[in-house]
């Protein structure tokens, strides 16, 4: 009862994700790959993007404080994050890196600036979701045999 | 995994046949510095039960890609990488493999998807990287292969047409001699490592060789020997052959060759009848055994003395003049041989010693695609090409050039030796020929093919000498009288390479190095076979050990298990790993489909050695003493201002038999 409560809670959670857009259907096809070999897989990707993401950020931000401000670099930068973000489906993340980067590439400081301010938002906001999703996955987990959440 | 090949009249088809399982097994090596990423597509390369290898620089995958020569199946690289760009890696796996490239990259912008197709990378994926493109990921793997294989062939049937050879349907020797004529100096202008470097690039345009397998070859020779070798045309003849592997124009190029050697060295049986009523057959034979002896005349050998000796009474050659100028020739043909290694006949010990083994063995990809470039295209129909390289120089029939026949590795002589003595005897014996050259060496010599009963026997005896080398260098690996003890073995010049190997049995590769990987097959003509990276899956494919599986875990069982197919090595050239592998050295064929039979040493059949029906000879024998061309046959031989009449002209005695 209560797992299926928390099963309930889990799988809103998540489809609220997908409708808000914070997540696309590559974080499905993260989901299809778990299985018995790699049970928390798709919390172990999160985890890694979750780290890499915030590091190669504050990597960014200090670059941007620079004057002036290289752009190649902040391109290459922002090229790894969007990568990173395509791999779990952080879809407004990405979304922020493109932006980011044709700012880059019209050396448009101000758009930069401002695509940059979104970017660290949404991968606020994408960490504060996905670490309650997945807290709310253990918790499930704990209840009863660990699933792998529906879709 | 087999690669089977389907002949005909058209494009030959390759048809894979995968393990059930397939792409399971498929070993993918994946580049990219996002650990992220790495982790994700690792994941769904294992679920697609790929064996997947990461690496998050570029530099390390360049060496592993270095390292464990054809280790890897597929590579995936990512575009933006710090220490190297994917490009670039791209670039340099292509320049030193034939390995499939499929770059990565969250970047979709036209002009790096562009680079990436420029640069030759079989595919260009957008992150983040989908199970649904991971699965079918397999399919570069094959159609690389696949072309490959149709990459050869068309180089044969360019060959072919060129000879203005009706690709079989023109049974007329004298016709094809004259095509021969014409396609050995074609071959001629084209010889040489320019030809064999534009082979030798990229895929579609390499000449695709056919390597002529013992059982292949013996399933042709038995067709023609049906068919009545006046009577043999491609067509007919693949028709009985009923090999899915090889065209008609497989078939026909082979076939010109055979005609060839058949006539040089009336391979086919004293008891034709020439039509000077001599055994015509024999006499070539003779001359071009005695001048195999003489060979490349190593001061100080007697060769001469020797070869009267060994030459059984009749068979000596009348003039030792004759012989001699021969010998001049078959120096000179060897100089020329295409391979600079090979040019010369020297003697075994003497290019063996220069090259050592394993440099012989190691016939570079490109000396031996070079080579067996050369022999294709030298193909003219003598089917005995002059080994282009140093394999050919073993073979005299073009067919054996492609398995390094000749070319024992050192390490593999003792195999070899017993393996050719063995050969030799049953070619003897079968074929009541006294000139049959029961090892390579003897093969190489090709144009002397036959030797007469006591030259064989001391060849044979030198044969079983352990560490005969029987390939030799390619330099004519003489087979000096002097040289019969153990350490020439060679029993033979190698002058016409092809020739010596002409005869089925021993033809096929005694002994290659084990390198398979390092060694360019070359096919049974001598064409290059494909990189060695393909060369070992296409090994590892059709499997051609005898042990090859084909499951996945197999895919790589054998590449270092030296699979010498057809590896024809070139004079000189190195067989990177040729030390390594002792014993017994297959020659598999790794190209055909038959190359499952791999010609190992001890694997030659007995049936290859029943090789020369005596109409055939006699057919050949006749137009070829009709012949007017040397040239024609040069070419094949590589022989440069080798003349067939000397040999032809002379008139041995009765054949002893």
């Amino acid at each position: 009862m209560e797992r299926s409560s928390l099963q309930n809670q889990a799988a809103a959670m998540k489809k609220s994700f997908f409708d808000q857009g914070y997540l696309d259907e590559q974080f499905y096809q993260l989901e299809e790959l778990q299985d018995d070999a790699s049970p928390n897989f798709v919390e172990e990707v999160v985890a890694l993007f979750l780290r890499d993401s915030s590091r190669l950020i504050g990597i960014i931000e200090q670059a941007m404080d620079k004057h002036p401000q290289d752009y190649r670099k902040l391109e290459t930068y922002m090229h790894q994050l969007k990568g990173s973000s395509s791999s779990i489906g952080a879809l407004k993340v990405k979304n922020e890196c493109t932006h980011f980067r044709e700012c880059c590439a019209e050396d448009n400081l101000e758009g930069c600036l401002r695509s940059f301010q979104k970017l660290k938002r949404e991968h606020a906001i994408l960490k504060q979701k996905l670490e309650a999703y997945f807290q709310l996955l253990k918790q499930m987990g704990s209840a009863g045999k660990a699933t792998k959440s529906g879709k | 995994m087999e690669i089977s090949r389907r002949g005909g009249a058209g494009p030959s088809l390759v048809t894979l046949k995968l393990p059930m399982d397939f792409p399971a097994g498929l070993r993918v090596l994946v580049v990219d510095d996002d650990p992220l990423c790495l982790k994700t597509i690792e994941k769904l390369l294992w679920n697609c039960h790929y064996d997947v290898t990461t690496c998050p620089r570029a530099d390390t995958a360049l060496s592993m890609v270095r390292d464990r020569k054809g280790g890897f199946d597929l590579i995936m690289s990512d575009v933006h990488m710090p220490d190297m760009d994917g490009f670039k890696l791209l670039e340099l796996i292509g320049s030193e493999t034939d390995l499939p490239v499929i770059m990565i990259s969250a970047d979709d912008g036209k002009d790096v998807v562009m680079k990436g197709v420029t640069n030759g990378a079989v595919d260009y994926i957008v992150k983040p990287v989908r199970i649904e493109a991971v699965k079918i990921m397999w399919q570069h793997v094959v159609r690389k292969y696949q072309r490959k294989e149709k990459v050869l062939e068309p180089v044969e049937c360019a060959e072919e047409e060129k000879k203005a050879d009706e690709n079989g349907e023109n049974t007329s020797l004298a016709e094809d001699d004259e095509s021969w004529k014409n396609g050995n100096r074609k071959k001629d202008e084209n010889d040489g490592e320019d030809e064999d470097e534009q082979r030798e690039d990229s895929p579609p345009l390499k000449k695709p060789r056919v390597v002529w397998s013992q059982e292949l070859h013996q399933a042709f020779v038995s067709a023609v020997t049906r068919l009545g070798i006046d009577k043999a045309v491609p067509k007919k003849i693949l028709e009985m052959m009923d090999v899915p592997a090889i065209t008609r124009e497989n078939v026909a190029s082979h076939l010109q060759k055979y005609r060839l050697f058949v006539k040089k060295n009336n391979i086919l049986g004293d008891q034709k009848q020439l039509s000077d009523g001599t055994r015509a057959g024999y006499a070539p034979v003779n001359s071009v055994s005695s001048f195999d002896l003489q060979g490349p005349h190593i001061p100080g050998q007697h060769m001469p003395q020797n070869q009267m000796n060994l030459r059984s009474g009749p068979r000596q050659l009348a003039a030792t003049g004759t012989t001699l100028s021969l010998l001049d020739r078959m120096n000179r043909f060897n100089s020329n041989a295409q391979n600079s290694n090979t040019s010369r006949i020297v003697p075994w010990e003497q290019s063996f010693n220069n090259r050592q083994m394993n440099s012989i063995l190691r016939s570079p990809t490109n000396m031996e695609s070079r080579q067996s470039q050369q022999v294709l295209q030298s193909d003219s129909n003598l089917g005995l090409q002059a080994t282009q390289g140093t394999s050919s120089f073993l073979d005299p029939f073009p067919m054996s050039t492609n398995f390094a026949f000749n070319l024992t590795p050192s390490s593999a002589c003792p195999v070899n030796s017993i393996q050719q003595s063995r050969q030799f005897d049953q070619f003897r014996q079968q074929n009541n020929f006294t000139a049959d050259v029961s090892t390579r060496g003897q093969l190489m010599n090709g144009i002397s093919g036959e030797l007469d009963d006591m030259l064989l026997s001391n060849l044979c005896q030198q044969i079983t000498t352990p560490n005969s080398h029987v390939g030799g260098t390619s330099a004519a690996e003489t087979l000096l009288p002097s040289s019969y003890g153990s350490a020439s073995q060679t029993l033979y010049p190698c002058v016409g390479d092809n020739y010596t190997n002409a005869l089925a049995g021993n033809s096929f590769p005694l002994a290659t190095s084990t390198a398979t990987r390092d060694i360019l097959p070359l096919g049974m003509f001598g064409e290059t076979v494909p990189p060695r990276s393909e060369i070992e899956l296409l090994d590892h494919m059709i499997g051609s050990k005898p042990e090859d599986n084909f499951a996945p875990n197999h895919w790589n069982s054998n590449r270092n298990t030296g699979i010498e197919s057809n590896v024809v090595m070139p004079n000189g050239t190195e067989t990177p790993d040729c030390n390594k592998f002792t014993g017994a050295v297959q020659c598999s064929n790794s190209i055909t489909a038959e190359s499952s039979a791999a010609v190992t040493t001890n694997d030659v059949p007995q049936s290859s050695i029943n090789v020369f029906p005596n109409e055939l000879k006699n057919v050949v024998s006749d137009q070829f003493l009709q012949q007017e061309g040397i040239g024609v046959i040069d070419t094949e031989l590589n022989y440069e201002a080798f003349s067939m009449d000397d040999i032809l002209n002379y008139t041995p005695g009765p054949l002893p038999m």
